[in-house]
């Protein structure tokens, strides 16, 4: 079995005493050996790919603020977990809302990430951005699988539509730009923190779009999905970012570092970087986007930013970026530091 | 050999065309069995089999959504008949149970999270914090999310 980021469940040496193994036959035995010989070509495919990668990022880095939005493309999965499914030709126009939603909302993301940010896409080099709806049956998430969004069609008891919130949309597609930015790796404290920086962004395009100041947005992840089952118990949100642990939360999470879940999910402990986001918006004031957002999106694509960091790396980056971008203002470096102070990382 | 290989195609066409209509009803039939089976028991964990409930871990699995994805939401466990199962699904499983460390890392950030017991090599064993990529459809459509408790 191959996965997709071109690592492979079954090791080498295992396939080797397969390929060896008296008790198979010989069509068996062949086909394992033949998975053998292809294993390393594989691995040095995907090593070449990386490098090539991060070579043609450098050598066509232009000026995105002057570059056109990039194309979008939706597709219909027609509730199987076929991707991408089938291509739904002119979107806009659809009579399907789902495809409607994901194809106009990933240009709106699109175009938040390109004026507030000047990003072109989520590589940074204008990459389509492929959206898959009616994923599974009843499918109950959304997900970011490394090349693509994939929203499900909900339960339509606990979520409904995935694409009828459109921070998710923005949270899907901050997958995307934290794997071409920071890379974090998803476990433990990285993993909450590219968790986090996806709910941020999600929030914060979310404000944008509807041009909201700090002090007037709610803050509430995933509001738009919850189902009617859910709303009877008083569930309003997925998360909380200005009260992570509120009981209307689907899932709650830690408040500060005290309470920091040591192994845990990285939606579970997200909640501590996501509070610190929201205390600091709040005290700049305005749109988040305007200084908050630019301080976390310089810390996400600052050369310092490793795939390892933890809290208290991100925080010392946006510190440091707070400084650097708005040294004229010291008010926002303080608003930075003590936020974190708050949620107990600096 | 030329000539095998257009009838052994059809027959690996024929034998997938057939394979998710099959997965389908085994997990509608088994899925009907839930509630009785449960009721039955009072093991407090749903088993897909009504008439032996007496489901050992030798016949059976125990699957759990644990989070992860957007949702990160629970499930309660669930009991998940082998012989249920597809060969291949089957297989899979084993592979999972035979795991030892840590398991590869998941293909993509939101990745919905399962535990899984069962029994293999004649040892109960579990692995957690399985990513969905891993798990057969056909265990992963047993399991329903559930709010938290109040």
């Amino acid at each position: 079995m191959r996965l997709a980021c071109g690592c492979f469940i079954i090791s080498p040496a295992m396939l080797e005493r397969l390929a060896s193994h008296a008790s198979l036959d010989a069509e068996t035995r062949e086909a394992i050996a033949n998975t053998q010989r292809l294993e390393p070509i594989w691995r040095k495919l995907r090593v070449a790919h990386a490098a090539a990668s991060k070579a043609h990022q450098k050598a066509t880095r232009v000026e995105t603020a002057l570059a056109a939005l990039p194309d979008a493309a939706a597709y219909n999965c027609s509730h199987t977990e076929n991707l991408p499914g089938t291509p739904v030709p002119n979107p806009k126009a659809s009579s399907d809302q789902s495809v409607k939603n994901a194809f106009n909302e990933a240009n709106g993301v699109a175009k938040f990430y390109h004026d507030c940010f000047g990003r072109d896409s989520v590589d940074g080099m204008g990459k389509t951005l492929v959206s898959s709806v009616h994923y599974g049956k009843k499918y109950d998430n959304a997900f970011w699988n490394g090349q693509q969004m994939v929203y499900g069609d909900g339960d339509g008891k606990l979520f409904v539509d995935f694409t009828r919130s459109n921070d998710v949309i923005g949270h899907e597609l901050t997958h995307g730009v934290t794997q071409y930015t920071a890379g974090l790796t998803y476990t433990d404290q990285p993993g909450a923190l590219n968790e986090s920086i996806s709910d941020v962004f999600g929030s914060m395009y979310r404000q944008w779009s509807a041009g909201q100041t700090a002090d007037k947005a709610d803050w509430l992840i995933g509001s738009g999905i919850m189902g009617p089952a859910a709303k009877q118990q008083g569930y309003t949100c997925l998360r909380d970012m200005a009260d992570p642990g509120a009981k209307h939360c689907v899932s709650p999470q830690p408040v500060d570092y005290k309470h920091y879940i040591p192994h845990g999910d990285p939606h579970d402990n997200s909640g501590i970087p996501n509070r610190a986001f929201c205390l600091i918006a709040k005290t700049i004031g305005g749109h988040s986007w305007e200084k908050a957002g630019k301080v976390w999106y310089g810390a996400l694509t600052n050369k310092k930013a490793t795939k390892s960091m933890k809290f208290k790396d991100f925080a010392h980056l946006t510190v440091a970026e707070a400084k650097r971008q708005f040294a004229a203002d010291p008010s926002v470096a303080a608003a930075v530091t003590k936020g974190w102070k708050t949620v107990l990382v600096l | 050999m030329l000539s095998r290989v257009p009838f052994r195609c059809a027959r690996e066409g024929l034998r997938r065309s057939l394979r998710p209509v099959a997965i389908g009803w085994v997990a509608a039939a088994s899925v009907a069995c839930v509630g009785v089976a449960n009721a039955g028991t009072g093991s407090g964990h749903p088993t897909l089999n009504a008439r032996n409930p007496e489901v050992t871990d030798h016949d059976a699995l125990t699957v759990t959504q644990v989070g992860g994805g957007i949702t990160n939401t629970r499930s309660a466990p669930v009991r998940v008949r082998l012989d249920t199962l597809s060969p291949e699904d089957q297989s899979q499983i084993r592979k999972l149970l035979k795991t030892k460390g840590a398991l590869p890392p998941p293909t993509r950030s939101d990745s919905t999270k399962y535990d899984i017991t069962g029994e293999v090599d004649g040892e109960t064993r579990t692995v957690r914090r399985v990513p969905e990529e891993l798990v057969p459809f056909a265990v992963r459509s047993l399991v329903k999310p559930e709010l938290p408790g109040r």
